[in-house]
């Protein structure tokens, strides 16, 4: 039958040439991604071809490196890998604005990450854009957050239920910790809106700053606290009586029922002061109500 | 050129079903906690990926994709979205989430009407569980978890050439059941406490709008964000179980007891964003986001206390009958960042967080925990005010990478930070921060860095007593020996001075494509270095290895290990009122410390193999996470103090996977997923609702947990 070949722009046909499906990089996949759509007047590719990214490479296609040639003119892996700046400013070209607005200067511009050092072009579907794909993504790098998302108490990560985009823009988020909220309690606040108050008692710690008593990233204390209660209480509470008493062992039950310390056990200081969040009852200043 | 037939296997994109069952073998278990997996027995497994796209050259470019995911489980979502490439696409999008904390909590209360705890007709009120002889009888069981339903629709359009809008809604529905404790007494003299289901019924939507322009030189953003939080269940009424004990009104034990907490009430956040890009040369550029917002909250307040006897002696009503919260936010963040050349490149920026609380203050004479009169008197304790903090944070910082050779890397940041707050014990603290780093590659497939971090803080003057001062009436304050309530020498460790000193190495080796050796450590300290009582010192050191091997797309490897060891050094100084503050104060053998050391270590390894002309391909995963807390408590003579057990969790995790391809349109999948999970936790392991002579307890438990998940399923896949 009469073989129909397709209809690319540009240099593609050239391009594939060698970049087919037994190339060590294979691209054929771009044909399947965003980035080839031909009627999507904003993708480059129907005008450009793989020029758009890579350049016209007019040498490397005489001659490509590998046989003793050029490479194209912006390579975005292997040893002639343009640099960062470059290969950036050629994904910049498409992708600024909207969430992508501040990555110039933002951490991981700062720290000369590249666009592909994430993302994979040639493919229908980039692990970077997919809930496990990422995550594994970005732990690679962040190990530390990694290790933090397996400990006994963590946010539902591993399990699926969340990934880092929940709550980081990766290009430069407007918060701190490149946060895709101004500030980290309007980031918390987005799945724990009750907990925004404000309310008529107040904890002045918690309405600062969430991460002054919690570990967002995991913790090996319950509640993704930073220490174990009741001594996490105490750091900040030395008032007469039983906010200041030493807590240990002799507080832990005998054999007798009832024994033990309210102040040790169950909850501990939240067996009574069950609001530390916030209070809106008028009778509820020490957070009991 | 390739023809159409050649490239059709690289562009097609495949629809999948996937139809089967799956087994669990164990309830209420960690693994289950998130996963939708918390109960024995049989589900469905239940996916769908359906896609329908145009091809590359179509001049109408639609891809419509339908994908449903876990739908046999209660963390089901399904979402479909209609994109024309290149003009708009929209969605919409249907999830659900389940938390389970607690399986079996139990508790004596039953819920006679929603909001409404009351106990059994034939409870046996008494002032400690001990003689609480219906206690046990009484007890049934809730489960402690949350259910979150969300829906959400929205879209993005090109309006113009370089024009964009885009909007998202969201409605999310979350109900459960939390464990809190009915609590009567005041805290300080007798409380008793019993723990009740308390309902989660609340719904919070949100709305997002945003307008944007982006060309080459500048883009802009102006964006609109609204939350609005209604909870549904804004307060729960319950009877004290405890009968009254001498301290207490009469009418405040049982059967008259009541009590009544306020729930989180209502409360709304809009906020309108203006943010810009511009590059002003091909080497510097501005960006740029201010935020402004407003949180409100306005739900009526509930009486000073439900009970009806005891509200008899209030002689001072509320101030007002709701709060009237408010809270103008205003957030910044500005930079400027230059890269004048390959080698050299810098950022500036400044960042604000400005929380402006506009809350009025009142005054309100409280009655503790619905079991006190009111003591309206000139001098009385419970005379209060309400504080409305005020924050104000912002930090300047510039940063700079230099490269004084093509493998050598420098980098600098110097940051200066302060925060001003009202009715704190520091209204401002500073702190400077410098951070330094060196990377080096020393070969195309060595890299090593290392990065030094050095920060102080410190402020103004410390008065630990301000909030003490402002929340009581003067008069009270003045019957108060040194007019203070925490130890002065207390010192928060948010506002405390603080040295923090921190070194981090990193090593990246790839000897060729297949391998990647991540290898990284570090220390850091933070020397609370004039802080007397409170939080001393705290500490963090580990050290990591990350490894991954993949010498081509049928077969991959990692493995990663780390150790962590956390410590902080705590001090404090035991205290009683009354007639034994002086002497107790004088007495240097009423001090005692805390010495925390958690360790965490976790191992994994995994691996992906495509095997029989990758027809089957085979995954497995294995997590080994243990972490051990240890509490050191230790005192002066005067007290008495006893070693604590440790903390522990371990757990092993084995993922096993396969999927086998029968034909191009039919795959077998089978996995199984296996957890130990192990933990031990002085306050919860061996104690019972009656542990307590003061707090009846959920009984919650450590895990021990031994779980198989078996899931065998189908999938059909067709284009």
């Amino acid at each position: 039958t009469e073989e129909v070949y397709i209809e690319v722009p540009g240099h593609v046909a050239n391009c594939l040439r060698c970049h087919d499906a037994d190339s060590r990089h294979p691209v054929l996949e771009i044909f399947a991604s965003p980035h080839a759509v031909l009627a999507d007047p904003h993708t480059k590719f129907a005008s450009e071809g793989c020029a758009a990214c890579h350049g016209e490479s007019l040498a490397h296609a005489r001659l490509p490196a590998p046989a003793g040639g050029e490479p194209a003119e912006i390579a975005f892996m292997g040893q002639h890998r343009s640099d960062t700046d470059t290969l950036n400013k050629t994904c910049m070209n498409c992708h600024a604005g909207a969430d992508m607005m501040h990555w110039q200067g933002s951490a991981h511009d700062f720290e000369e990450i590249a666009c592909v050092d994430c993302h994979t072009i040639h493919t229908r579907a980039d692990p970077a854009t997919d809930s496990r794909g990422q995550v594994d993504n970005c732990t690679s790098c962040h190990t530390q957050q990694h290790a933090e998302m397996h400990r006994a108490f963590s946010h539902p990560v591993r399990e699926g239920q969340m990934v880092c985009t929940d709550c980081h823009n990766a290009h430069g988020g407007v918060g701190p910790s490149d946060l895709k909220s101004m500030t980290v309690n309007e980031n918390c606040y987005t799945c724990h809106a009750e907990k925004r108050g404000p309310f008529l008692w107040e904890h002045q710690p918690v309405r600062e700053d969430c991460t002054h008593c919690h570990q967002p990233h995991g913790s090996v204390h319950r509640d993704l606290l930073t220490q174990r209660t009741p001594f996490l209480c105490q750091q900040c509470h030395m008032g007469q009586f039983h906010p200041s008493a030493a807590l240990s062992g002799t507080g832990l039950p005998d054999d007798t029922i009832p024994s033990g310390s309210r102040s040790l056990l169950g909850r501990d200081c939240m067996n009574c002061h069950v609001q530390v969040h916030g209070s809106n009852h008028p009778s509820g200043v020490g957070q009991t109500r | 050129p390739p023809t159409v037939e050649e490239l059709s296997p690289f562009i097609a994109r495949a629809s999948t079903v996937e139809v089967g069952l799956g087994h669990v073998s164990e309830s209420g278990t960690r693994l289950g906690r998130f996963s939708g997996l918390g109960d024995d027995g049989l589900f469905a497994v239940l996916g769908l990926d359906w896609i329908r796209t145009a091809d590359y050259a179509s001049d109408r470019p639609v891809t419509i994709r339908l994908r449903a995911e876990d739908l046999g489980l209660d963390v089901r979502s399904v979402r479909l979205d209609y994109r024309h490439h290149g003009r708009f696409g929209v969605y919409a999008e249907y999830d659900e989430r389940s938390a389970r904390f607690i399986d079996d909590a139990v508790t004596v209360y039953r819920e006679q009407a929603p909001g409404r705890l009351t106990l059994p007709a034939d409870w046996v009120a008494a002032p400690s569980t001990g003689d609480m002889t219906a206690l046990l009888p009484s007890l049934h069981e809730f489960d402690v978890r949350s259910d979150r339903r969300s829906m959400a629709a929205g879209g993005d359009a090109r309006f113009a050439e370089r024009w964009h809008i885009s909007s998202d809604f969201r409605q999310e529905d979350r109900d459960g059941h939390r464990a809190m404790a009915a609590m009567f007494g005041p805290t300080g003299g007798s409380p008793r406490a019993a723990f009740m289901p308390v309902p989660t019924d609340y719904r919070t939507r949100e709305i997002d709008l945003a307008v944007n322009y982006a060309d080459r030189q500048r883009q802009f953003r102006v964006r609109y964000h609204a939350s609005l939080f209604d909870n549904n269940q804004p307060a729960l009424t319950f009877a004290n179980p405890y009968a009254g004990i001498g301290a207490w009104p009469s009418s405040a034990g049982y059967p008259d007891g009541i009590g009544q907490m306020a729930l989180s009430p209502d409360n709304t956040f809009h906020q309108i964003g203006i943010g810009g890009s511009q590059s002003f040369s091909p080497t510097l550029n501005f960006s740029g986001e201010v935020a402004f917002g407003r949180m409100r909250q306005d739900d009526d307040f509930l009486a000073l206390t439900i009970n009806p006897v005891l509200a008899e002696s209030i002689v001072q009503g509320l101030p007002r009958a709701s709060l009237d919260g408010r809270i103008d936010t205003t957030a910044v963040n500005l930079r400027l960042a230059g890269r004048p050349g390959r080698r050299f490149n810098w950022t500036a920026s400044y960042r604000l967080d400005d929380r402006d609380n506009r809350t009025p203050m009142g005054e309100f004479v409280y009655i503790g925990s619905d079991s006190q009169l009111q003591d309206a008197g000139e001098t009385s304790s419970r005379r209060r005010f309400n504080l409305p903090h005020d924050y104000r944070d912002q930090r300047l910082r510039l940063a700079g990478n230099f490269r004084p050779a093509e493998a050598t890397r420098l980098q600098a940041a110097v940051e200066h930070r302060r925060t001003d707050r009202t009715f704190t014990a520091r209204e401002r603290t500073e702190e400077d921060r410098l951070e330094l780093g060196l990377r080096r590659n020393f070969s195309p497939h060595v890299n090593a860095a290392i990065n030094l971090e050095w920060a102080d803080r410190s402020g103004s003057t410390y008065d630990g007593a301000v909030g003490f001062r402002a929340g009581h009436s003067d008069a009270y304050v003045d019957t108060v020996p040194g007019g203070w309530g925490e130890l002065p020498a207390l010192r928060l460790y948010h506002l405390a001075d603080r040295r923090r000193q921190g070194i981090n190495l990193q090593s990246t080796i790839t000897p060729d494509d297949a391998w990647a050796i991540t290898l990284q450590g570090g220390v850091s300290e933070d020397d609370f270095r004039r802080s007397e009582i409170g939080l001393v010192e705290a500490g963090n050191e580990h050290v990591s290895a990350d490894v991954s091997y993949s010498p081509n797309a049928r077969w991959s490897a990692h493995a990663f290990l780390t150790h962590e060891r956390i410590t902080s050094d705590q001090d404090g100084f035991s205290f009683r009122g009354g007639g034994f503050r002086e002497a107790d104060l004088a007495n240097p053998d009423r001090w005692w410390q805390a010495r925390h050391r958690d360790r965490v270590d976790t191992l994994g390894l995994g691996l992906r193999r495509l095997l029989m002309d990758e027809r089957l391909e085979l995954r497995a995963d294995y997590v080994h996470a243990d972490a051990r807390a240890r509490i050191n408590v230790q005192s002066g003579p005067a007290l008495d103090t006893e070693p604590l057990p440790d903390l522990t969790s371990r757990r092993h995790t084995l993922d096993l996977a396969a999927r086998y391809k029968i034909t191009d349109q039919l795959s077998l999948s089978a996995r199984w997923w296996f957890e130990r999970y192990r933990t031990a936790d002085w306050a919860l392991d061996g104690i019972g609702p009656n542990q307590l002579a003061d707090v009846i307890l959920p009984f919650e438990t450590s895990y021990d947990d031994r779980v198989h998940v078996l899931m065998l399923s189908v999938i059909h896949r067709w284009y």
